[in-house]
């Protein structure tokens, strides 16, 4: 098997090329997707294009109006205005945007501002600083920088965002527990502008047979990010334009025209009559400019003595070349003028330029994730706050993430300039408050464990490493025996362009135990021996997915392996020793009216590490739907799924299941109706059954309410099963009282053959009280017509009573 | 009679002479506990005589490959009764590997895989092993490893409609004697991860007891709530021994929708839309009319103009009330309506009068 999964593995991996990657991550990571700002953004800095600088400048100096109407005002000092190129602002904007980069500022932060300017050391610095400053200055929504408040709000606040309590009973035999308490508080505390969410919840039961469980409690920090960003949003929209941050408000073409315009009005030339105007400017080439101002004759260069000479001379001719000479200075002067402004092919890359940046920037300011990134740029943020800006979870006390691990502990990871870093610590616990009363016999333990992922792009590297420790908690008492567990993996996600994005991971443990020689502890640590074993302890995985839009096309296609030594704390509940491979189509046409799902798992699933003995777990899936109209739908899935072992089919369940929706209305009466028709063939050694199963819900609105009624059946044909012979009717109706209180009330007759035969009746209720009280009842009680020993899972009585107090 | 006492004097007499001396044995399911290092030094002693020092060797040997695990237990203090390895002398436990395939995959996975397993518990008296051997017992067995049970429908992170589901997995195996099944369901709330939901939140099924490989859901639970998500996970265990847990799968209660949302236009009186040029119906014709007479059905049929000969059939019933009525004639589903197509429809109101109206279908978004 072994062999087989190496050949399928490479082959993929030189399908590849050589990309060689890596199986089941030891840490749950975030994909790293980029964060930075879109392109072009940074190729398109103000100061070095005097004509989007001079249409800032412009606009700025019309909003704080002119010098006159603030009369008193005088130009500050402290900034050096022509140093910093800024010199066309007016005294009023001058005033203003000083003020604005005062703002918020202590006397230590001027004083490191002014140093910077006057230093010039690294004039890409400043001018990136200015740069930003210049447009965050343009883009306020209010022209007294003073009455902006460009910091969180940091004073600490506390928001309880819920309390619930629920408590129910049921006294089903095979329950574990007759009653079942549930509290749970929710609560956002924001300390220094930084929402914390802080999640408690108790679960308690008791037995109705044998003494109580011991209550469970589990408490969880976790950072808001959301809110943070929104908040962040919020404060930022409040005080700045964004779309006039990025100059898409700007009419670049018109903006160069008129610098163009008004740079030629200032060009001083005595004694030249053809001068140019702004499109002559922006559009001719040097040729065609030498043609307007000098006709055919060309430019020429005269010593300053010879052009005094010429000056005072009465000759024609002397004056004629004086006349050329002033043509050629002002021809001059235009060139300077219009290699400053960039030529046409420049001129045009940069409207070009951002029309591109315009679309770009309109997608990307959709997002609140995007546009907050901004706040670092022109909020008054401390190290903390811009730090927590990057951070993209963090949470802490009883932590679950999506490889099935449970811990206490703490779980985070940061995004910055597209390198990620998630870092994991804590400890797990193999069983949990449910499974109070058993023991564990699986084989694993419970663990101590850190975990550090570095990412770069596609591409992320993670370590986990994991001492083994006895669970002594909630009741259990789970021996150990001492263990060293580190796994390190390499994950690589690749797009392929129009077929999707491809994820490759690699992943390699090593175990190792305590040995006579050092008994107290572990031999050596795993970390050095992680190259031992390395196909029996290695898994690697291929997964694509994808989609193709214009045929309604989504798919996926993996193959994963793991060898039999394959060990992985982080991944409780990974497959070991197995070979699965399988696919996911699913394909919609005519706007979702059908839909078709193709899906196939299939696992070699190693037991023997000297033949190649395996048992074999099959699944294939059809899934197909037809929207007739608007009111009815139908749908056909088909399952086979089976579990083979030499030859022999130990599992197999094939199933066959016609659905129906269909809504509308009946004599004017709304209705909706779901039905199922379904045949089962369960082979499970040594029972052979074959279900015949149908369902069918009908509601219909009937007077003030809502009339239910549902049939269930279940029927073995072969007569072979003890259990699932049932017939279930309820019928019932839903109604308000006195407009605040929705009930339902629902007569039940359920028949499990030889089993058990019971009659009841179901009252449901739920109020809203005050507005912020959520109240719900519900309680179905039942007579036993029939019972049996055989009965142990249907009880004569089930209630719950849920109390919510919840501030949205 | 006389036989009989002396029988039973004989008895008795043994029964002395035996408590003279200590007896140790062991309680092991190679079945469960011989799976895993982790399990086999789970084994029970029992111990008949008073309070006594002791240390433990378990040595395990596969038939084709010999010995594959010795763990080394150091010393402990062995109760009288029935007890199991104190968890401090566990964790301290030394464990070494034979050199063969077998016993490189316990080292790294801690488990058995297939063999035929021996599996032999000294138990020595003091701290070493070179003291008195008070006791040794062997089990043999032929393992045949356990499989991951896999979970099947309803399938992970599938959206279903039915709120009382079945659900199905594949059963554990090989199959032990006395494995049931117990069957975990709960409500995966805002911003949990499935196993959060699993660990902290109140059960909607805990059954137990399951025998078979599937769970029709239970008649007595509450019905499952469209637009919540749940995670469930299987347990196969055998009394109060968990043997295997499933991975955990979630799934969304989400009926089919109308996914045509039709756009909010405002109803505009019939008379300004005849009057107009070509009204752009989108998935649907919109229009507000004064009916002056008693409640009657609105007679009016449609023609395409693009392809006059088609013919325009199933149109829907429009009754009008007395006084104003806003009609709207929903036309997504008529396959008489082709994206683009020019149409008219011909309106006789209930006064007797006629409107034309003109409009382009185009399909609703």
């Amino acid at each position: 098997m072994l062999k087989k999964a190496l050949s399928v593995v490479c082959c993929l991996l030189v399908m590849l090329g050589h990309r060689a990657f890596a199986g089941e991550p030891c840490l749950s990571l975030l994909p790293v997707s980029p964060d930075t700002l879109p392109a072009n953004l940074g190729d398109r800095a103000l100061l070095s294009q005097p004509a989007l600088k001079q249409a800032v400048i412009s606009a700025v100096n019309q909003r704080a109006g002119p010098d006159s109407m603030h009369t008193g005002i005088t130009a500050p000092d402290s900034i050096p205005f022509n140093k910093l190129g800024l010199s066309g602002m007016n005294t009023s904007a001058k005033s203003a945007f000083t003020q604005y980069l005062e703002s918020g500022k202590s006397a230590v932060g001027m004083a490191r501002m002014k140093t910077m300017f006057n230093d010039m050391k690294d004039s890409t610095k400043t001018a990136s600083y200015i740069d930003n400053k210049l447009r965050g200055f343009y883009a306020l929504r209010n022209n007294n920088p003073i009455s902006g408040r460009f910091s969180l709000p940091g004073k600490p606040q506390n928001q309880l965002k819920g309390i619930s309590w629920t408590t129910a009973y049921i006294d089903t035999t095979a329950m574990m527990s007759g009653w079942w308490n549930e509290g749970v508080v929710q609560d956002v505390v924001k300390l220094g502008g930084i929402p914390i969410q802080i999640n408690y919840s108790t679960l308690s039961g008791y037995n109705y047979a044998g003494p109580s469980l011991n209550d469970a409690h589990f408490i969880q920090f976790s950072f808001d990010r959301e809110a943070y960003l929104s908040d962040v949003n919020k404060q930022l929209t409040q005080n700045y334009d964004l779309k006039k941050y990025f100059l898409e408000d700007l009419d670049i073409k018109s903006s160069m025209k008129s610098y163009a315009s008004s740079s030629l009005n200032s060009l001083e030339q005595e004694g030249v009559k053809n001068k140019i105007n702004g499109d002559q400017l922006m559009y001719y080439d040097t040729a065609q400019l030498r043609q307007s101002i000098m006709g055919n004759t060309f430019p020429v260069t005269l010593s300053p003595d010879a052009v005094k000479l010429l000056a005072a001379s009465k000759d024609s001719n002397d004056q004629d070349l004086y006349k050329r000479y002033q043509q050629s200075e002002y021809y001059r002067k235009v060139l300077a003028l219009k290699g400053q402004m960039g030529d046409v092919r420049e001129m045009n890359q940069l409207l070009g330029t951002q029309k591109q940046v315009d679309g770009n920037i309109e997608s990307w300011m959709q997002k609140d994730e995007n546009t907050s990134k901004m706040g670092g740029k022109l909020l008054q943020m401390s190290f903390l706050q811009k730090m927590m800006m990057n951070m993209q979870s963090l949470k802490a006390g009883n932590v679950g993430d999506s490889n099935g691990l449970f811990m206490s502990g703490i779980a985070g990871s940061f995004l910055k300039d597209n390198k990620a870093i998630s870092l994991l610590a804590g400890n797990s616990s193999e069983l949990g408050v449910q499974d109070v009363g058993m023991q564990s016999a699986t084989g694993k333990t419970a663990y101590s464990m850190q975990g550090v992922s570095l990412g770069k792009g596609g591409t992320s590297f993670s370590a986990l490493n994991a001492n083994s420790k006895a669970q002594t908690n909630n009741g259990f008492n789970t021996a150990a025996i001492s263990r060293n567990v580190f796994v390190g993996s390499v994950a690589e996600q690749v797009s392929l362009g129009s077929l999707g994005t491809l994820d490759v991971t690699l992943s390699k443990s090593s175990s190792t135990y305590g040995t006579s020689s050092d008994a107290a502890g572990v031999s050596k640590s795993a970390a050095g021996a992680l190259l031992d074993d390395l196909w029996a302890t290695a898994s690697v995985g291929l997964a694509l997915n994808g989609s193709v839009k214009e045929w309604g096309m989504t798919h996926k296609v993996y193959v994963n392996y793991s060898g039999l030594g394959y060990v992985n704390p982080g991944a409780p509940f990974a497959s070991r020793g197995t070979m699965q491979y399988g696919f996911y189509v699913k394909r919609a046409w005519k706007k979702n009216k059908a839909t078709v799902s193709v899906r196939t798992d299939i696992r070699d699933l190693a037991t023997s590490a000297l033949t190649s003995a395996k048992r074999t777990s099959m699944t294939y899936a059809v899934d197909g739907r037809y929207r007739f109209t608007k009111k009815v739908t139908v749908g056909v899935n088909l399952l086979q799924s089976s579990l083979r072992e030499d030859k022999t089919t130990a599992y197999m369940n094939r199933k066959i299941t016609f659905t129906s929706q269909a809504n509308g209305k009946i004599d004017g009466h709304v209705f909706s109706n779901s039905s199922t028709l379904g045949i089962q063939q369960l082979n499970y050694l040594p029972v052979k059954t074959l279900f015949l199963n149908i369902g069918s819900a009908q509601t219909v609105v009937a007077g003030p309410g809502m009339a239910i009624a549902s049939v269930n059946y279940s029927r073995d044909l072969k007569n072979a099963a003890v259990y699932n012979n049932i017939l279930n009717t309820e019928g019932g109706y839903q109604y308000t009282l006195g407009k605040k209180v929705s009930c339902s009330s629902t007569l039940i007759y359920m028949n499990s053959v030889d089993v058990v035969e019971q009659i009841g009746v179901r009252q449901q209720a739920a109020a809203q009280l005050y507005k912020r009280w959520n109240v719900s009842l519900s309680a179905d009680v039942r007579k036993n017509l029939f019972n049996s020993a055989a009965n142990y899972y249907y009880g004569k009585f089930n209630t719950a009573m849920a109390v919510q107090y919840l501030i949205k | 009679m006389k036989n009989g006492l002396r029988l039973l004097m004989t008895a008795l007499f043994g029964i002395l002479c035996l408590q003279g001396k200590a007896q140790y044995t062991f309680a092991f399911m190679p079945e469960v506990q011989g799976r895993s290092i982790d399990n086999i030094y789970k084994v029970r002693i029992s111990n008949t005589g008073s309070m006594i020092t002791t240390n433990l060797r378990i040595v395990v040997t596969e038939s084709h490959v010999g010995a594959v695990v010795t763990i080394d237990v150091p010393q402990f203090q062995l109760m009288p009764g029935t007890s199991t390895i104190p968890p401090a002398a566990a964790y301290h436990a030394a464990v070494g590997f034979g050199n063969n395939k077998i016993a490189t995959i316990i080292r790294q996975s801690g488990y058995f895989p297939e063999g035929d397993y021996e599996y032999c518990f000294q138990l020595y008296e003091g701290a070493s092993h070179n003291s008195e051997l008070l006791g040794e017992q062997c089990f043999n067995y032929e393992l045949e490893p356990f499989t991951n049970m896999q979970l099947i429908s309803p399938y992970d992170e599938d959206k279903i409609c039915d709120k009382r589901p079945s659900l199905n997995w594949q059963p554990l195996m090989p199959s032990v004697t006395g494995t049931q099944y117990r069957l975990l369901l709960v409500e995966v709330k805002d911003r949990q991860q499935p196993v959060e939901a699993l660990r902290m939140n109140l059960a909607i099924i805990n059954q137990r007891d399951i025998p078979m490989p599937m769970l029709l859901y239970p008649s007595i639970a509450n019905e499952l709530v469209e637009g919540k998500q749940y995670a469930w996970q299987v347990t196969a265990y055998q009394n109060d021994l968990v043997l295997a847990q499933s991975e955990i799968w979630s799934f969304t209660v989400d009926c089919e929708k109308d996914t045509t949302t039709l756009p909010m236009e405002a109803f505009r009186n019939i008379d300004d839309l005849t009057r107009g040029n070509f009204y752009i119906a989108r998935g649907q014709l919109l229009f507000a009319l004064q009916n002056n007479y008693s409640k009657a059905d609105m007679t009016y049929s449609v023609r395409c103009l693009t392809k006059p000969d088609q013919a325009v059939k199933k149109l829907p019933t429009v009754s009008l009330e007395k006084g104003y009525n806003q009609v709207t004639i929903d036309l997504t589903d008529n396959t008489s309506f082709k994206d683009g197509y020019y149409y008219i429809m011909d309106v006789t109101l209930p006064d007797g009068t006629r409107k034309q109206l003109r409009f382009i279908y185009k399909q609703a978004e």
